[in-house]
Parts: structure tokens; C-alpha cells; sequence
């Protein structure tokens, strides 16, 4: 479903991704882990479309197609998702209507019906009782005075409503006390399914123990530096990321 | 259009009419030859007074205008303009065309006992001993040439008396049309709102044009609130996108008393709102929100003041601008408190969006404080749309275009939101979002 070839990022003349190979099958869910600074939250926003990284080669492909020249709103109606690593503030826009919102242009996108006021709130509800969500988070401002734990559930929430294909999750359990970080694992693992895949991006060994992940990637210096079964993560958990660096570094 | 003309042949058409209102009671006739004379000493204002300095007067002063006289448009074509407005029904209506009071359009529903709902000329025959007490108390003439105008040439206006205790539970509106004519005409209109010791009253002043012809509203409204008294003043101006506009508010508060303004602009090709608040007794309270939504070639200038001449009184003014196309966006806030105005609690926000390269604004906080036990704060901002808000809604789906939308409503809707009549918020949500992206009205928020 995803392909990445040879890609190469950078921002403000920094390079920051130095020839990602990376390929993500439906029904699969990867983790990709990394120590800070490794390009991870870089790369999660290539994929989606972020304008202020500039792609100096390589391609990214969704089944067979280059997405590199794409909005992010088109990519968006492809089927991708980003679930950020630090969702956004939106005073004066609600909740509810920015779903709504999002929901709709993707449907209008692909052809399909438009869900109407008392579809959409159906929808919204069971999902946010899944997610063991306040239904007041639903009428207020889109992450304005939502905890950390309130706004990674509601990243998960809004890939829950959207229904992705593809969906990537930065860090999504950063922050996250065991509790909220059980709910969350809990939101992904009901998404997967054969037609989907999830990459998961995460600094931490710990969400794998929820997420059980089909491989691992590990990022260092912008390259994938190794690439493993779940039991990669444990080696990680116990050696740290330092031997990982080493190893990229002496091979640069 | 023609070159500038003289301060007195600018308005020799008003000096030849002698059909004013109130002719013959010495106060406004000494009143009126003052002004005129002032206005002659003046001159029409220029760019270069500090207190002009963004209102864009140029056109203004160059057109040759014909005195404003009432009009008696086709009935479908008010008819229409006022269905379009807020509070259809429900509100006290008071409808002017072109300057004058048309009794047949406006609605009176029952009111309370011993308030007065006039029109100035009919004040001026009925309660002329209110407006000799109030009028040109507030808005001083002496250095304000468009004040000066309607001083000397106030044809007509609104004129509210609430007496003490009386609750007024209907807004009182008073809608401004303006039809189109052969001639440029300049409308220079006088109101006043005395609310006596524990009233209360909502007045709202819309401007509205259905065409885009060439004209000037002038309006001095002077607002006293008595002790303990309760005031909603809105303004909305919606002119024609080639008309001028000039406003000039004052406000005086005695003891305990609470005073809401809210303002907001979307139309005139130039506009200029001057307010200021008198804060002259101790508790006195108020509040000045703003909201202007400019684009094409719209110049408009917002001048607040805030006197803080009495202990324990607060103020908290909160403005914002979105301005798009090659519009001008100005907004000056003075706060003054004096020596005796301790226990001062005063706060200022200016808030402005700027949607395009070509767009501007000047923003301007201006505190000054003698007292030294009081709290004033203040903050001004102005940037563009916030660029990881857009990139977010745009990785939900959501296309750049209506990503801009939303946003923006947002930014506008603070203010909207804050507006406590909700026939006007109703009506100005979709008229702010018509001016901001022409044609593609979002549907309502939840």
C-alpha cells in the first residue's frame, strides 16, 4: 500500500531524511522507532504533505502512485491519516464541526453521500464512547484546554470517525499515563484489519506491549538503520538506541 | 468628484437650507452658528492630524455632496433591505431613508410607560429641555470638524429617554438605509440616548445600503447612563462599497453604571469610528468589542478611548481585524487614567488577521496612567492564518480554500459570539462570512 523509495527531506537547508526505504502492506501494522532527532516526526509529516519539508529525492507511493505532488487534503481523501504528535489548537471551531467538516469533504471527494446532522452525531457518539471520551469535548473548541491524554484520544477519535486506510500515528503515546495509553492502543487495535495499515511511530517500547506490531523499524541519522520482528523493540528497550547510532554512524 | 473645495463652500448647500429642525430655539441656534464657525476655522480634517492620520478623508473632503433630505424609495426595495436585517419583528424599529425618519416603515410595539422613542426633529419639538441638557455635552465639536457638521446641520436622528427603573426588554433599532439618488448626499445625523438611575436599554444603529453609489453618513451619538444604569449600544455598518462613513461616539458614565459597545464594520469604501468612554463616577463599567472585516480597497479606522476619571471603574476593550485584498485596517486604543482613578482595573486586546500580502493594518495601544494603584493590561497581535492550523484541517481533508474559512469565521466569531442579542449575531455571522470569501456562505456551526 505504501511505498517509500530512497527519500530524501529537508527543512530550512537542514537535511533531515537521507534515502528512507520503507513499504507498508494492508493488514499490517509496523512500528517505527527512533531516537529524538532521528527524522521520525520529520518523515510522518512527508508522507502527510507538509509543505515546509522539501522533498530532494526519492518518492512516496500509495498503491503505485506518487503522492509527492498532492496537497495534503488530497492525500487526506486517498485514505491517509496523521495523527500528530502535537495535535493543534483551534479556538472557535468546534469539535464536533470539525469532524463533521472532514468527514463530509471526504466523502464528497470519493462520491459518497454526505452524512447530515443526525447521522453525524450517531456516529460521533459511539466513536467517542469507544474512545472513553467526554461527550462535552465534543462542543468545545478543537484541542483548546484538552490535556495531553485528551488530545492524543482525540487524534485516535478522529482516525476512528475518518475511517483511514493508512494511518500514521506520531507518537501518539508520548505523555500518556497507562490508562489513557490502553484506551488509545485500544482505539488503533480495533482499526486494524485486513484492508488497513497503521504505521505507528513511538520513542518508547512500552505501546508495542498493546500495539503488537508485524515489524520494526528503527530510524537513525534519516536512514533505516535495522529492521526486525517485535523482539527488535526488547533489544532496544534493554541496549538503548546507542548501538543503533553507532552502527549508522560507522556505516556513513 | 472635483477638486477639494473650501471648508465654506463644502458646505455652503446646508448653510443655504433653511429648513433644519428646531429653528428658532436660541441654545441650537447659537449651537448651530458656533459649529459652523468652528467648521470654517478647521478646516476639513487632513491626514497629517495625529488623530486622522489613518482614516482615509481625501476622498471624502473631494466629493461635492447635496444635504441629505429623506427619500421615498420604491417599497420593495426597503422592503427587502429591511427583511434582510436583524430583529424583524421583534425589535422597536425606527427607519431612516437617506437621513429622515419614514413613520410608516418603523414599528413601535408597546412601550414602557414614560420612555420616549423620538426622532430628533420630533424631539426637538417635544423634549427640547432633554436635549438642551445632553446635546454636545459628550462629543465636543471643537476639534472634530465631522462633529462640528452635525452640530451645525443634524437634520434628524434617534433620541431615546429611558426614566429611572425602567427596564426596556425589546433592542430599539435604528436602521439607516440609503438610496441611490443622481447626487452624492451627505447624511449628518445626531443621536441621543439618556438612560436614567437604574434603566435599562439595548439601541443598535445599522447603516445598510443596497447599492454601491457614492455617499456619507456623518452620526454623532451622544449616551449618557445614569447611576447604576445598564447600556447595549451596536453598531453595525454594513454601507455600500462606495460609501463613507463617520462615527463619532461619547459616552458618559455616572456611579455603578454598565456600558457595552459593541462595533462592527464590514462595509464603506472609507469608515471612521471615533468612541470614547467617560468613566466619570466611581463602579462605573464597560466594555468596547470590535470587529472589522475589510477587503477590496476598504479603508477603516477604529479611535477608542477609555477616561478613567473616578476610582474602582473598569474597562475591557477587546477589537479584531481581519483584512484581506489591499484594505487598511487601523486601530487606536487610549486609555487614560488620572491621578484620582485609583483601584482602576483596564485591559486592552487588538487582535488583527491579515489574509493577503497587499493588506495592512496600524495598530496603536496608547496607555497613560497617573494613578498608581491600578492594573492595566494590554496586548496587540497582528499575523496571518496560523500556518499548523491550516496544515492540520488540510491532513483531515478539508480543502485549502474552506480551511481558510473556517479559520477565519473562528477569529470573527469571538467577537461575534460575545454579541448578547442573538438576532445580530445570527445576522452577522453570514454577513461577515460573505465578505470574507464572496459566495461561499459555510453552514451553520452546531
Amino acid at each position: 500500500m505504501l511505498k517509500i523509495t530512497n527519500l530524501h527531506a529537508k527543512v530550512e537547508g537542514n537535511q533531515i531524511l537521507n534515502g528512507i526505504d520503507l513499504e507498508l502492506e494492508a493488514g499490517q501494522v509496523h512500528a517505527l522507532m527512533g531516537p529524538n532527532g532521528s527524522g521520525k516526526s520529520t518523515l510522518a509529516q512527508v508522507i502527510a504533505g507538509r509543505e515546509r519539508f522539501e522533498v530532494t529525492e526519492g518518492d512516496i507511493t500509495l498503491d503505485g502512485a506518487s503522492i509527492l505532488e498532492l496537497a495534503p487534503e488530497e492525500r487526506a481523501c486517498k485514505g491517509l491519516f496523521l495523527g500528530f504528535q502535537y495535535p493543534v489548537e483551534i479556538p472557535g471551531v468546534t469539535n464536533s464541526y470539525f469532524l463533521k467538516a472532514a468527514l463530509n469533504a471526504q466523502r464528497k471527494n470519493r462520491g459518497e453521500q454526505e452524512l447530515d446532522a443526525m447521522e453525524f452525531l450517531a456516529l460521533l457518539k459511539e466513536k467517542a464512547a469507544l474512545m472513553d471520551m467526554d461527550p462535552k469535548f465534543l462542543n468545545r473548541s478543537v484541542n483548546e484546554g484538552f490535556s495531553g491524554g485528551e488530545r492524543k484520544k482525540n487524534e485516535i477519535l478522529q482516525m476512528c470517525i475518518l475511517e483511514p486506510r493508512l494511518a500514521i500515528l506520531d507518537e501518539t503515546d508520548s505523555g500518556l499515563d497507562i490508562d489513557a495509553l490502553k484506551v488509545v492502543a485500544n482505539g488503533v487495535n480495533t482499526m486494524r484489519g485486513e484492508d488497513r495499515a497503521i504505521l505507528v511511530v513511538t520513542h518508547y517500547q512500552r505501546l508495542l506491549e498493546y500495539i503488537v506490531p508485524d515489524k520494526v523499524h528503527v530510524l537513525a541519522n534519516g536512514r533505516i538503520a535495522r529492521t526486525g520482528d517485535k523482539s527488535l523493540a526488547i533489544t532496544l528497550e534493554e541496549k538503548g538506541y546507542g548501538w543503533i547510532e553507532e552502527e549508522a554512524g560507522s556505516q556513513a | 468628484m472635483t477638486a477639494t473645495l473650501s471648508p465654506t463652500d463644502w458646505i455652503a448647500p446646508w448653510r443655504a437650507a433653511d429648513d433644519l429642525p428646531g429653528r428658532g430655539l436660541p441654545w441650537l441656534d447659537a449651537m448651530r452658528e458656533a459649529a459652523t464657525s468652528r467648521f470654517q476655522d478647521l478646516g476639513t480634517p487632513r491626514r497629517r492630524w495625529e488623530a486622522w492620520r489613518y482614516t482615509d478623508v481625501a476622498p471624502i473632503v473631494k466629493t461635492t455632496f447635496e444635504p441629505a433630505r429623506g427619500g421615498t424609495p420604491a417599497r420593495g426595495e426597503v422592503e427587502a433591505a429591511l427583511a434582510r436585517l436583524p430583529g424583524n419583528g421583534r425589535f422597536h424599529r425606527l427607519v431612516f431613508v437617506d437621513g429622515v425618519l419614514v413613520e410608516p416603515l418603523s414599528v413601535f410595539h408597546e412601550l414602557p410607560e414614560g420612555l420616549r422613542v423620538l426622532s430628533f426633529s420630533d424631539a426637538l419639538t417635544q423634549i427640547p429641555e432633554l436635549l438642551e441638557q445632553h446635546l454636545g455635552k459628550m462629543a465636543l465639536y471643537e476639534d472634530n470638524p465631522f462633529t462640528a457638521l452635525t452640530a451645525a446641520f443634524a437634520r434628524d436622528g434617534v433620541v431615546v429617554h429611558v426614566p429611572k427603573g425602567v427596564v426596556v426588554d425589546r433592542p430599539i433599532e435604528a436602521i439607516w438605509l440609503t438610496t441611490v439618488g443622481a447626487q452624492a448626499i451627505a447624511n449628518h445625523a445626531r443621536n441621543l440616548l439618556v438612560a436614567e438611575e437604574s434603566s435599562e436599554v439595548t439601541l443598535l444603529d445599522v447603516f445598510h445600503a443596497a447599492h454601491n453609489g457614492t455617499y456619507l453618513n456623518n452620526i454623532t451619538t451622544e449616551i449618557v447612563a445614569g447611576p447604576n444604569a445598564s447600556v447595549t449600544h451596536i453598531r453595525i455598518q454594513e454601507e455600500g462599497r462606495s460609501a463613507f462613513h463617520v462615527a463619532d461616539t461619547k459616552i458618559r458614565q455616572e456611579r455603578d453604571s454598565r456600558v457595552c459597545s459593541y462595533v462592527i464594520t464590514t462595509g464603506g469604501r472609507s469608515s471612521r469610528n471615533e468612541l470614547g468612554f467617560a468613566l466619570s463616577e466611581p463602579g462605573a463599567s464597560c466594555v468596547l468589542n470590535g470587529l472589522f472585516v475589510l477587503n477590496g480597497n476598504q479603508v477603516a479606522d477604529n479611535m477608542t478611548l477609555v477616561d478613567h476619571q473616578s476610582p474602582h471603574c473598569t474597562s475591557s476593550e477587546f477589537y479584531k481585524g481581519v483584512m484581506d485584498g489591499q484594505s487598511e485596517g487601523a486601530f487606536t486604543g487610549r486609555v487614560l487614567v488620572r491621578e484620582d482613578a485609583q483601584k482602576t482595573d483596564a485591559e486592552q486586546n487588538n487582535r488583527n488577521l491579515l489574509l493577503s500580502d497587499d493588506a495592512q493594518v496600524n495598530t496603536r495601544p496608547q496607555l497613560e496612567i497617573y494613578a498608581d494603584d491600578v492594573k492595566c493590561a494590554h496586548g496587540a497581535t497582528s499575523g496571518q492564518l496560523d500556518r499548523s492550523a491550516m496544515f492540520y484541517l488540510r491532513t483531515r481533508g478539508i480543502d485549502e480554500i474552506r480551511a481558510r474559512q473556517i479559520l477565519t469565521r473562528a477569529f470573527a466569531s469571538e467577537i461575534i459570539g460575545g454579541i448578547p442579542v442573538q438576532e445580530v449575531r445570527n445576522h452577522l455571522l453570514p454577513v461577515v462570512e460573505d465578505r470574507l470569501c464572496p459566495g461561499h456562505t459555510l453552514e451553520k456551526t452546531p
